[in-house]
């Protein structure tokens, strides 16, 4: 499934990436490949990621020191939007998102029915997702809800889409995971109409190796009750 | 005179005279010059009339002075904690947000090149 490479003009894909060298180039080539504008964030990499993202058609920024995925994020965001971006998509690094899910993704926003576009692993292929996996990422979606009101089958899901007017009001202030929740609340605060697509999470020993272990999510939780307390 | 008042009054006294005069110098909050005053002066008063802090306990409910003392410390501890924890938040998203605005100013002057022409132009 592809979407018409006119409908894809100011469509931006956010790429946050840490020492991704090894595998960015096939997250980057299939998505310029589809048409899209791409822009990897290279978060302090030890690595070259940077380069082989450039080399695989992507446009770069890179982060001199390592400030964590929110941060970075909120980078690309920012580079996008000075590019005139009228779509923006965060996609993961490592390799767990499709490609072929993006034009659903986006359907909502161009038909005009969302400002938000979350993708969801839960609405449809649930069999994927590891036992311990699933049940935290429950965990993660009960707390979103009870902490910033909005019900969603999928709480930390890196695929999302934004309208430009969405993104200009997002300024993600927790630089390390706990940003996932944050976009949400932030979202919610904003008002803006949300909508969730089923797409597809592969899971490789390397993008688990990558992901959040489970003692990580109460320092997630944490830091981010602490800023909504806070804010 | 106890040899601990002996060696403690001068510290204490030369503390009072230094938030003094920073509250005069203006260089630091009136506020925190003021609350520090305060402190070295109660610190003082403790020194020199140890039955002063056991009066003050029992005014409060509590039987010893010295138990004051270590509710004081510990209530001080937590404060200056949690002071020093929202500092370090401030911090940390200051040197993001000075990450990225150089990682952007890179991406404007051309050190780190900006493909962004040719990635928009393949649409």
């Amino acid at each position: 499934m592809r979407a018409a490479p006119e409908r894809l003009a100011g469509v931006w894909v956010v790429v946050a990436a840490y020492n991704e060298a090894g595998v960015i180039a096939d997250v980057v080539g299939p998505l310029v490949g589809a048409g899209y504008a791409v822009v990897v964030v290279d978060d302090g990499s030890a690595d070259n990621t940077a380069g082989v993202a450039r080399a695989a058609g992507a446009a770069t920024v890179r982060h001199a020191i390592n400030r964590g995925q929110g941060a970075a994020l909120q980078s690309g965001l920012r580079y996008a939007l000075d590019r005139g971006a009228r779509i923006l998509i965060t996609f993961d690094a490592d390799g767990q998102h499709a490609v072929d899910d993006l034009p659903r993704l986006l359907q909502p926003i161009l038909a005009g029915e969302a400002d938000v576009v979350l993708g969801s692993r839960f609405l449809e292929h649930t069999a994927a997702v590891p036992p311990l996996r699933r049940l935290l990422l429950r965990a993660a979606v009960v707390f979103t809800g009870v902490a910033s009101g909005v019900r969603l089958t999928d709480a930390h899901n890196g695929m999302r889409a934004l309208t430009r007017g969405a993104a200009e009001q997002l300024d993600l202030r927790l630089d390390r995971m706990a940003h996932a929740s944050e976009i949400i609340d932030q979202i919610a605060r904003a008002r803006l109409r949300v909508v969730e697509v089923p797409v597809a999470v592969r899971y490789t020993p390397y993008s688990l190796g990558k992901g959040q272990r489970a003692g990580n999510a109460v320092r997630i939780a944490w830091e981010y009750l602490f800023s909504k307390m806070n804010s | 005179m106890r040899l601990f008042q002996v060696l403690a009054l001068p510290f204490v006294a030369l503390m009072f005279v230094v938030s003094a005069r920073s509250l005069l110098s203006g260089r630091v909050r009136p506020v925190a010059s003021a609350f520090w005053m305060l402190v070295w002066l109660a610190a003082g008063t403790a020194i020199v009339v140890p039955d002063a802090t056991t009066r003050v306990a029992k005014v409060l409910g509590i039987r010893r002075g010295a138990d004051l003392l270590v509710y004081c410390m510990v209530l001080g501890f937590l404060v200056g904690f949690y002071v020093v924890y929202l500092k370090f938040r401030q911090l940390t998203r200051e040197i993001t947000v000075l990450t990225r605005e150089l990682a952007l100013r890179d991406v404007r002057d051309g050190t780190e090149r900006d493909h962004s022409s040719a990635a928009a132009a393949r649409n």
